[in-house]
C-alpha cells in the first residue's frame, strides 16, 4: 500500500519537474554478477530436500531483486554485468529474464544493463526482445537520460578487456547527476587484471556522481568525490562465494546527495564454520564443539537456509581418530543440521597438521610415510591415471594434467596414508 | 620384567621348593645358571614359570603329587619398578593372587609381557630343546617372509600386514575395473541428465530457428489470404445479384397490382375494424333483448300460481316445542310395561331378605347397617383364625420345650462326681502326641545299634591292628610328608637296585660272551720259519735246476709258505683280539664290582628304609608294610574313624530322645495329678498318655451335657412367654367382636359364621333396595311424559282449527301443513327477485342497441356511403391499396441494399439483362475457387500456430536449471568420491611401501644382530646370515667363512641350534630396544654344542643379561664351570 502511494508520488514528481526546476529524489537498485541460472555447487545438494528448497537460488534471488524494486518503487534497476554465466545457453534463462524485466516495465521502472566478461560469451539475449524500458548499452559508450539523471554505460565486447574502459566514457552531462556503469576488476583485485582494470582514484576524479560497478563478487563501497560501489552478487553459488549476499539501494537526493543502503537478497548462504579441536581428548567433546559451532552459525547468519562447511582446526589428540572417522563426524554434523532444520552441511574439512604422532613402531612408520618414495609415487600415479581415464571429461582436469599430477598424488597419498594407518592402528591416539 | 624368586609351593614333585634369584646387581649381567641333576625338577621349574604367567593348564601334568585343588606357584616379580608378590592357583578364574591372596587382574603380568602369549613366549624366550627347534623352524618357515612373526612381533606392528591385505581385498565401492562400481552408475545418471536436458532445452541457435520458422509461416499465411480475397469479392457480387433477382420480380408484381386499383381517399385509421365491430354488436344486442322478454313472461306466470298459509307459519314456534316432547312420549309408551314388571320382582326379593333377617315388613332402609360397622366385622372375622392359630402353636411349642427340658435334666442326673479342669492337660497331651518322643527314641536306639555294627565291621577291616574306636581315633600316624619320603626313598632305592641289577646282568652277559677262545690252528713262528726255509731251499734248488720237477717242488714250497703265513696272520689277529677282550673283560669285571656295590648300597638303603618304617609302624601298633599298603590302611582307618564318629553322634541322638521321653512323662504325670488323678511310678509314658486322653474326653462330655440343660431350660421360658402373648391377643379380639356386632345391629351372641352369613344377606338387600327405589322413580317420570305430550298436541290442533284425533297422528298432520306453507313462501321470494333483475337487464340492452345504431349511421353518412354494407366494401378497397404501396417501397429498398446501389433505378439498371442460370454457373465457379484458396490459407494458419506454439513452448521455467543443478551436484559427488577413492587407494599404496621399508630396516638390524651372535657362537666358522629369494619367498641362509651358503636344513644339528639361538638373541635385543623384556629362560639347550661353542653361547647370553634377565637351567656341572669362566659374575643356583 505504502509502495503504491509512493509510486504515484514519484511518477508525478519525475514527469513534472518542480516549479523551481531543481532535480527531485531519484532511487535505483544497483546489482551485478547475477549469474542467472548458474547452478549451486555443493555436496549438500545431494539432499533432495535442500535441492527442492534452493535448487533455483539464483532465480529466486533475482526475483527478490525485482520484488525489492517494486516494493521500494524505485525509478530504475542497474545491472552492472555478468547477468549470466558464459556457459549459460538455455533460452529458458533468457525468457525468464525477459519475464522478470517485464514486471519492472509494467510498473514503469527503467532497467539499464551492461554486459560483463561472462555476458560477452553468452548469446541467449540476442534472440530475445526485451521490454522497451530496458536499455542494454553497447561496446561504445552510451547515455540514457532518466529525468535529471544521466546513466552512462559501456559493455564488454569480448570476454577479456585488458585496458581500462574509463577513458572511453563520455564527459558527464551538465545539469544532471551522472551515473557510470562499468564491469571492472578495479585496482587491487589480484588475478582479475584482464577485466578492465581501472584506478579508484580515476573514478573519483571522473566527475560522475556514482559508479555502478560489477565483476568482483565481494561487496565494497568507496565514498569520496564519487560514490563507488561494487555491490557483490545477490546470491553466492559455492563455498568460494561465502557470506551474506546483497544488492545496493541508492537514493539520489533532491540536493544531489547520494545515499547507499545494502539489502540482503541471498536465499541461501554459504559459510565456513571454524570448530576448535585443540586440546579435545575425547570424541563426544569434539561432536559437542561441532554442534555448538553449527548452532552459533545459525544464530549469526540471517539467510533462510545456510550451507555450512565445518573446518576442524587444531585437532591434536583426536587427529588420528579424525583421519579414520571423518565420515562419522560428517554424519554427526548432518544430523545436527537436520535437527536445526535450515542448516545443511557442504562437507567437512580438517585443517592443520597431523596432530600428535603416536609413540613406538606406529610413530616410526608414520614418520617414514612422510616421504613415500619414488616407487610408491609411481604406483600412485598409475592408480590416478587409471581412475582419470574412467572419469567423465568434465572432471578430468580436477586431478591435474600428467605434468602437474605429482603434487596431487603426494598430497592425496599423505591424506590417505593417515587414514589407512588410523584404520590399521584401530583408533590409537584418540 | 624380572623374576626375583620362584616358589614351587605345591607343584609337581615340589612341596615348598624355591629358586631365589635375588635383586639385580648394578653393573653386573643378570645371568643365572641353575644346576640340578636329572629329575631335580628343571623342566618343572620352567613350566611353573609359564604357568605362573599364563595360568596352570587345564590338563596339567604336574598334579601327580598335589591335586589340582592344592596346586600353587608363588613368585616375586619386578615390573615397572615395583616388586610384586604373586601366586597362581589352579582354577577357572581369579587364579592370579596378590598380597593376602586377593585376586589381581591378569593384565598385571600380561601387560609386562608386551603382548606375548604363552605360545609366543615359549617359542621365543622360554626354550628347551624342543621349542628351540620347533620355534626356530617356524621362524624360518613363516609365511613368505623370513621371520615375519619374529620381526613383526618384535617391532610391535603385528597384525598390520593381514589388516592391510584385508583392506586391499575389500572391494572399492566407487571404482572397480572395468565397468562396475558407483562411478559407472553415476556416469549413467550423468548421461540421463544430459539426455533430459537435450530433450527439454532450447539454445539460442535453436530459438532463432524457431523464430524464423514462425515468421516464415506467417508470410505464407499472408500470401494465401491475399490470393483468396479477389475471388471471394467476386463471389459475393454474384451472390448478391442472384439474391436480388427474386426481389425485383416481386417488386414488379406489386407495381402491376397497384396500377389496377381505384384511387380512393384513405379512410380514417381504424374505421374498417370499428365498423365490423359495430355490426357484430348490433346483431348480438337484438338477440339478447328478445330472450329477456320471453323470460319475463314465464316468471310472471309462475308467481301468480302460488297460495301462501300464514296461520300455520305463525304457530311455527309452538309446533317446534311440541315436537321436542315427542321422543319422551314415545319412549314411555314403549318401556313402561317392562319397568313395572322389574319393580314388582325386586319388591318380592326385598321382602324375602327381610324375612331371612327376621325383620319381615320392616323398612329396608331402617334395617341396613352402616358400611363401617360391616367392614369392622369383616376384619375381625379375618383376624380370628390368625389369633386362634397363634395360640395353638404357642401351646404346642411350650409342651415340646418342657418335654425336652425334662429329658435333659434326667440325662445329667445319673452322673456322679465333678471332673476338674483338664484344659492344661489336654494341651500337654496334644504336644506330646505331636512330638511322639517314644517313636523318636526308638529310632535313635536303632541308629545307635546300626552305627555300632558298622564300626565293628570297619574295625575288623583294620586287622591285624586291634583296638576300639577310642584307640583308633587317638592313633598318631606318620604324616603325608613322611610317607612321601618313604615312597620316594623306596622308589629311589628300588630304581637304583633295578639299575644295578640290570647293569650286573648286562655285565655278566658281557663277561660270559667275552671268553677268549684258544687260538685255532696252532701256527707258531717256528712253523713259519720252517716253511720259509723250505721255500727258500726249493727256490735255490729250482734256480739251480730250472726244470719241471724243481718248479713243482718250488711251487709246493711256496704254497705251503703262503698258507703258513696266512695262518700266522690270522693267529696274530686273534691274539690281538684276545688281548683286547681281556682288557674289556677286566673293565667289565671292574664295572661289575661297582654295580654289585651299587646293588648292595641300594639294598642297604632299602633295608634301612624298611627298618625305619617298621619302627614307625610298630609305634602305631602296625606290622611292617609298604608305604602304599600303609596309605591303603590309612584310607580304611579314615573310614573307620568316620564310623566311630557316626556312632558317637548316634549315641548322642539316643540320649536326647530318651531325655525327651522322660520330660514328656514328667509333664503328663504332673498334669494328671493336677486333675486329681494319682499316678503310679511304674506307669510308662504311653499309659499316662492313655489315662490323660480318657480323662480329657470325660471332661469334654460333662461340659457338653451342662450346656444342653441350660439351653433346654431357657427354651421353656421363652415358649411360655409366647403362649401368654397369644392368649392376650385372643381376649382383645373377643372384646372388639362384641362391640362390632352391636354396631351392626346384630345379636350379641352371634357366632362368626352367623355374622358372616348375615353380612352376605345384608349386602344383597342393600343392592336390591337401591335398584327398586331407582326403578320406581323412572316409572313415575315416564307416565308424566306420556300425559303432557297428549295435552300439548291437542291444544295446538284446536288452535289451528284441525280435527281432533290421536295425538301422534294430529302432530304429524300439523307438521306436514307447516312444511307446505314454508316451501310456498320461499318460492315466492325467489321469483320476485328474478323478475326485478330481468327487468333491469332488458332496459340496459335497449339503450346499447340504440347507441350502436346511431354510430353506424354517423359513419355511413360521414364516408358518403349508401349504407353500412357499402361502407364496408369501400373501406376494404382503400386498405388493399395502402398495403401494396408499402410492399413496393420495401422491395425497392431491399433491392438497393442487396446490390449496394443508391436507388431503385440504379438497382434495376444493375440487374437489367442478367440471366439467373448464367449467374448461378458463375457463382459455382467462384465458390470452387474460394474453397480451394481457403484450404491453402487454413494449412498456412495451422503451420503458423504450430511454429508459435513451439516458440512459446521454450518458456521461462526452471526445468533445465534443475537438471543443471542435479548435474553439477552429481559431478561434485563424483569428484568427491573419486578423491576419497584415490586417497584410500594411494594411502594403501603408501602404507604398503612404507611397511615394507620399515620391515627392511628392522630386518636388517635384526639380521645383523643374529649374524653377529651366530658368528660368535660358531667361533667364526660362519661369517653370518643373509636372506635370499627362493621362488615367491625368501629364505635364510648361513654364510660359510670359506665362502658359499647353506640353508638351515643343511647345517649340522649343533650349528642349526646355534642358528636358532642366534635368532632368539637378536629378537631379544630388538625387543629390549623397544621396551622392557621378560626373562630369557632356557633349559639345557646346548646338549649338542661343543664346549667351545657353549662358552661362546654363554658369552652371548651374558650380553643378553645386560639388557634383561637370563636364566639357564642345566644338569651339566661342566657348563657351570664354563659359565663362570666366561662370565665371572654369573650367579649359580642349586635346585
Amino acid at each position: 500500500m505504502r509502495g503504491s502511494v509512493r509510486r504515484r508520488d514519484r511518477c508525478a514528481r519525475f514527469r513534472h519537474p518542480s516549479p523551481t526546476g531543481a532535480p527531485l529524489a531519484f532511487r535505483f537498485v544497483h546489482t551485478a554478477d547475477i549469474h542467472l541460472d548458474s547452478p549451486l555447487k555443493s555436496l549438500a545438494l545431494r539432499d533432495p530436500a535442500l535441492s527442492a528448497r534452493v535448487g533455483a537460488a539464483t532465480r529466486e534471488a533475482f526475483r527478490g531483486v525485482v520484488d525489492l524494486c517494486l516494493r521500494e518503487a524505485v525509478d530504475a534497476l542497474l545491472i552492472a554485468g555478468d547477468l549470466y554465466d558464459g556457459s549459460q545457453t538455455s533460452m529458458k534463462t533468457a525468457r525468464y529474464l525477459a519475464a522478470e524485466l517485464g514486471r519492472l516495465d509494467a510498473a514503469g521502472i527503467a532497467t539499464c544493463i551492461i554486459r560483463g566478461n561472462h555476458d560477452a560469451e553468452a548469446r541467449i539475449t540476442r534472440e530475445l526482445v526485451l521490454p522497451p524500458s530496458v536499455t542494454v548499452f553497447g561496446a561504445k559508450a552510451g547515455v540514457r537520460r532518466l529525468g535529471d539523471v544521466a546513466v552512462h554505460g559501456i559493455s564488454f565486447a569480448e570476454p577479456h578487456a585488458p585496458n581500462s574502459l574509463l577513458p572511453r566514457f563520455g564527459a558527464p552531462q551538465a545539469g544532471a547527476v551522472n551515473i557510470g556503469m562499468m564491469h571492472t576488476s578495479l585496482n587491487g583485485s589480484a588475478g582479475h587484471d584482464v577485466y578492465a582494470p581501472c584506478a579508484l582514484a580515476d573514478l573519483m576524479a571522473s566527475g560522475f556522481g556514482y559508479w555502478a560497478l560489477g565483476h568482483v563478487h565481494r561487496r565494497s563501497v568507496h565514498l569520496g568525490a564519487a560514490t563507488v560501489v561494487m555491490p557483490g552478487m545477490p546470491q553466492g553459488r559455492d563455498i568460494g562465494e561465502a557470506g551474506a549476499k546483497s544488492v545496493t539501494l541508492v537514493t539520489v537526493g533532491d540536493d544531489g546527495r547520494i545515499g547507499v543502503e545494502e539489502r540482503v537478497t541471498a536465499v541461501v548462504q554459504f559459510q565456513r564454520v571454524s570448530v576448535q579441536a585443540a586440546g579435545l581428548a575425547d570424541w563426544p567433546a569434539l561432536v559437542r564443539a561441532l554442534q555448538q559451532a553449527l548452532r552459533a552459525a545459525r544464530r549469526d547468519h540471517g539467510a533462510p537456509d545456510l550451507i555450512l562447511r565445518p573446518v576442524i582446526e587444531g585437532a591434536d589428540m583426536l587427529a588420528w581418530r579424525l583421519a579414520r572417522d571423518r565420515d562419522l563426524l560428517l554424519a554427526e554434523a548432518q544430523a545436527e543440521g537436520e535437527a536445526i532444520g535450515t542448516v545443511w552441511i557442504d562437507k567437512l574439512e580438517v585443517a592443520g597438521g597431523p596432530g600428535i604422532a603416536p609413540a613406538g613402531a606406529l610413530g616410526e612408520l608414520a614418520a617414514m610415510l612422510a616421504d613415500p618414495g619414488p616407487a610408491a609415487l609411481a604406483e600412485g600415479a598409475e592408480a590416478v591415471e587409471a581412475l582419470v581415464r574412467a572419469l567423465p571429461a568434465a572432471l578430468r582436469d580436477r586431478f591435474g594434467t600428467e605434468d602437474s599430477r605429482d603434487a596431487m598424488v603426494t598430497a592425496l597419498m599423505a591424506e590417505g596414508a593417515a587414514g589407512v594407518l588410523a584404520l590399521l592402528a584401530g583408533g590409537e591416539g584418540g | 620384567m624380572r623374576l626375583r624368586r620362584l616358589d614351587l609351593v605345591r607343584y609337581g614333585r615340589f612341596t615348598g621348593g624355591c629358586l631365589d634369584f635375588g635383586a639385580p646387581v648394578a653393573g653386573a649381567p643378570d645371568l643365572h645358571v641353575v644346576y640340578g641333576p636329572n629329575e631335580a625338577g628343571k623342566s618343572t621349574a620352567l613350566n611353573a614359570w609359564l604357568d605362573l604367567l599364563f595360568g596352570i593348564e587345564a590338563q596339567s601334568g604336574y598334579a601327580f603329587l598335589h591335586p589340582y585343588a592344592t596346586m600353587r606357584i608363588g613368585a616375586e616379580v619386578e615390573t615397572g619398578g615395583r616388586v610384586l608378590a604373586l601366586s597362581r592357583i589352579k582354577g577357572n578364574k581369579g587364579t592370579l593372587l596378590g598380597e593376602s591372596d586377593r585376586p589381581v587382574p591378569e593384565a598385571v603380568v600380561l601387560g609386562a609381557l608386551g603382548g606375548l602369549d604363552r605360545r609366543a613366549l615359549r617359542e621365543m624366550f622360554s626354550l628347551d630343546d624342543e621349542t628351540l627347534e620347533a620355534g626356530g623352524n617356524s621362524i624360518l618357515d613363516s609365511d613368505g617372509e623370513v621371520g615375519q612373526l619374529l620381526f613383526a612381533s618384535g617391532a610391535g606392528l603385528a597384525g598390520f600386514a593381514p589388516g592391510l591385505a584385508a583392506l586391499r581385498k575389500t572391494p572399492d565401492p566407487f571404482f572397480r575395473a572395468p565397468r562396475s562400481g558407483a562411478l559407472t552408475e553415476m556416469k549413467a545418471r550423468l548421461a540421463t541428465l544430459d539426455a533430459d536436458r537435450a530433450r527439454l532445452d532450447t539454445d539460442a541457435r535453436g530459438y532463432k530457428r524457431l523464430l524464423e520458422a514462425r515468421d516464415d509461416a506467417r508470410g505464407v499465411l499472408e500470401a494465401a489470404e491475399a490470393g483468396r480475397r479477389a475471388p471471394m469479392a467476386a463471389l459475393a457480387g454474384v451472390q448478391r445479384r442472384l439474391a436480388a433477382l427474386p426481389s425485383l420480380r416481386a417488386l414488379e408484381g406489386v407495381e402491376a397490382r397497384l396500377a389496377g386499383m381505384p384511387d380512393l381517399a384513405a379512410p380514417p385509421q381504424g374505421w374498417a375494424a370499428e365498423l365490423a365491430a359495430l355490426e357484430q354488436a348490433r346483431a348480438a344486442g337484438a338477440g339478447r333483448l328478445g330472450a329477456l322478454c320471453t323470460a319475463l313472461d314465464g316468471l310472471r306466470a309462475e308467481r301468480a300460481a302460488l297460495v301462501p298459509d300464514p296461520a300455520v307459519l305463525a304457530e311455527r314456534g309452538r309446533i317446534g316445542a311440541v315436537a321436542a316432547l315427542r321422543s319422551g312420549h314415545d319412549e314411555a309408551v314403549k318401556d313402561l310395561p317392562a319397568r313395572r314388571g322389574e319393580a314388582a320382582a325386586l319388591a318380592l326379593r326385598i321382602a324375602a331378605a327381610l324375612d331371612r333377617l327376621g325383620r319381615a315388613g320392616a323398612d329396608p332402609a331402617q334395617v341396613l347397617p352402616d358400611r363401617a360397622a360391616v367392614a369392622t366385622l369383616r376384619a375381625l372375622i379375618e383376624a380370628r383364625s390368625g389369633v386362634g392359630q397363634a395360640l395353638d402353636t404357642a401351646l404346642g411349642e411350650v409342651a415340646l420345650a418342657r418335654g425336652a427340658r425334662d429329658r435333659a435334666l434326667a440325662d445329667g442326673a445319673g452322673e456322679a462326681g465333678v471332673v476338674g479342669d483338664t484344659a492344661a492337660l489336654a494341651l500337654l497331651l496334644r504336644r506330646v502326641q505331636d512330638e511322639a518322643p517314644v517313636a523318636a527314641h526308638s529310632r535313635a536306639t536303632e541308629a545307635v545299634d546300626a552305627a555300632g555294627l558298622a564300626l565293628d565291621q570297619r574295625l575288623r577291616s583294620l586287622l591285624p591292628w586291634a583296638g576300639g574306636g577310642v584307640e583308633l581315633a587317638g592313633l598318631v600316624l606318620p604324616g603325608p610328608g613322611v610317607i612321601a619320603g618313604w615312597k620316594a626313598g623306596g622308589a629311589q632305592a628300588s630304581e637304583a637296585r633295578a639299575t644295578a641289577v640290570a647293569d650286573l646282568r648286562r655285565l655278566d652277559a658281557g663277561l660270559a660272551g667275552g671268553v677268549v677262545a684258544e687260538v685255532a690252528g696252532g701256527v707258531t713262528l717256528d712253523t713259519v720259519a720252517e716253511a720259509r726255509a723250505l721255500r727258500e731251499a726249493a727256490w735255490a734248488a729250482h734256480r739251480a735246476a730250472l726244470d719241471a720237477g724243481s718248479a713243482s717242488a718250488f711251487e709246493a714250497a711256496m704254497r705251503r709258505d703262503d698258507a703258513v703265513t696266512a695262518r700266522l696272520a690270522e693267529t696274530l689277529a686273534e691274539v690281538r683280539r684276545r688281548a683286547e677282550a681281556e682288557v674289556a673283560r677286566a673293565v667289565l669285571v671292574q664295572e661289575r664290582g661297582l654295580a654289585a656295590g651299587r646293588l648292595a648300597a641300594a639294598e642297604a638303603d632299602q633295608q634301612s628304609l624298611d627298618a625305619a618304617m617298621a619302627v614307625a609302624l610298630s609305634a602305631c601298633g602296625l606290622p611292617p608294610m609298604s608305604p602304599e599298603a600303609l596309605e591303603g590302611w590309612m584310607a580304611l582307618r579314615r573310614v573307620a574313624v568316620d564310623g566311630w564318629d557316626a556312632l558317637g553322634a548316634a549315641r548322642k541322638g539316643e540320649a536326647r530322645a530318651r531325655a525327651a521321653v522322660d520330660a514328656a512323662r514328667a509333664g503328663l504325670a504332673a498334669g494328671l495329678a493336677e486333675a486329681g488323678v494319682s499316678v503310679g511310678p511304674d506307669e510308662g509314658l504311653t499309659v499316662l498318655m492313655a489315662r490323660a486322653g480318657a480323662l480329657c474326653a470325660l471332661a469334654a462330655e460333662r461340659v457338653a451335657q451342662q450346656q444342653a440343660q441350660r439351653r433346654a431350660v431357657a427354651e421353656v421360658t421363652l415358649r411360655e412367654a409366647a403362649e401368654a402373648q397369644a392368649r392376650a391377643a385372643l381376649a382383645e379380639w373377643q372384646g372388639r367382636w362384641v362391640a362390632a356386632l352391636a354396631a351392626a345391629g346384630m345379636a350379641a351372641g352371634h357366632s362368626v359364621d352367623a355374622a358372616r352369613e348375615d353380612i352376605a344377606v345384608l349386602e344383597g338387600l342393600a343392592a336390591d333396595h337401591r335398584a327398586h327405589v331407582e326403578l320406581a322413580d323412572r316409572v313415575t317420570k315416564m307416565q308424566a311424559n306420556e300425559a303432557g305430550y297428549a295435552v300439548a298436541v291437542g291444544a295446538l290442533g284446536s288452535a289451528l282449527g284441525m280435527v281432533a284425533e290421536a295425538s301422534t297422528r294430529l302432530a304429524d298432520a300439523i307438521a306436514a301443513r307447516l312444511a307446505q306453507a314454508a316451501a310456498t313462501a320461499e318460492r315466492v321470494d325467489v321469483l320476485e327477485g328474478k323478475l326485478a333483475v330481468a327487468l333491469r337487464e332488458a332496459g340496459a340492452q335497449q339503450q346499447a342497441l340504440e347507441a350502436t345504431e346511431a354510430r353506424i349511421g354517423a359513419m355511413v353518412a360521414g364516408f358518403g356511403a349508401a349504407d353500412a354494407a357499402d361502407l364496408a366494401r369501400r373501406l376494404a378497397l382503400a386498405a388493399a391499396r395502402v398495403q401494396a404501396l408499402d410492399e413496393a417501397a420495401r422491395l425497392a429498398e431491399a433491392l438497393c441494399e442487396a446490390l449496394e446501389e443508391p436507388d431503385a433505378g440504379a438497382a434495376r439498371a444493375a440487374l437489367a439483362g442478367l440471366d439467373r442460370d448464367v449467374l448461378t454457373a458463375e457463382r459455382q465457379a467462384l465458390d470452387d475457387e474460394v474453397t480451394a484458396r481457403g484450404a491453402v490459407s487454413q494449412a498456412a494458419y495451422a503451420a503458423l500456430s504450430e511454429a508459435q506454439q513451439r516458440l512459446d513452448g521454450v518458456g521461462g521455467d526452471d526445468a533445465v536449471l534443475h537438471l543443471a543443478e542435479a548435474r553439477e551436484t552429481l559431478l561434485l559427488e563424483m569428484a568427491d568420491e573419486a578423491e576419497a577413492h584415490l586417497a584410500r587407494r594411494l594411502g594403501l599404496i603408501a602404507v604398503e611401501h612404507g611397511l615394507r621399508r620399515y620391515r627392511d630396516k628392522h630386518r636388517s638390524a635384526m639380521l645383523d644382530a643374529a649374524s653377529a651372535a651366530f658368528r660368535t657362537m660358531t667361533r667364526g666358522a660362519y661369517a653370518g646370515l643373509a636372506t635370499q629369494p627362493e621362488g615367491a619367498r625368501e629364505v635364510l641362509v648361513a654364510l660359510s667363512a670359506g665362502g658359499g651358503s647353506k640353508r638351515a636344513a643343511d647345517l649340522s644339528k649343533g650349528t642349526r641350534f646355534q642358528l636358532y639361538l642366534a635368532l632368539r638373541v637378536a629378537a631379544y635385543h630388538e625387543r629390549a630396544a623397544q621396551g622392557p623384556v621378560p626373562p630369557f629362560v632356557a633349559d639345557d639347550i646346548m646338549e649338542t654344542f661343543d664346549d667351545d661353542r657353549a662358552a661362546e653361547a654363554f658369552a652371548v647370553m651374558a650380553g643378553m643379561a645386560g639388557v634383561g634377565q637370563v636364566i639357564y637351567l642345566t644338569h651339566h656341572r661342566h657348563l657351570c664351570d664354563i659359565a663362570r669362566e666366561v662370565c665371572p659374575q654369573v650367579r649359580l643356583h642349586q635346585l
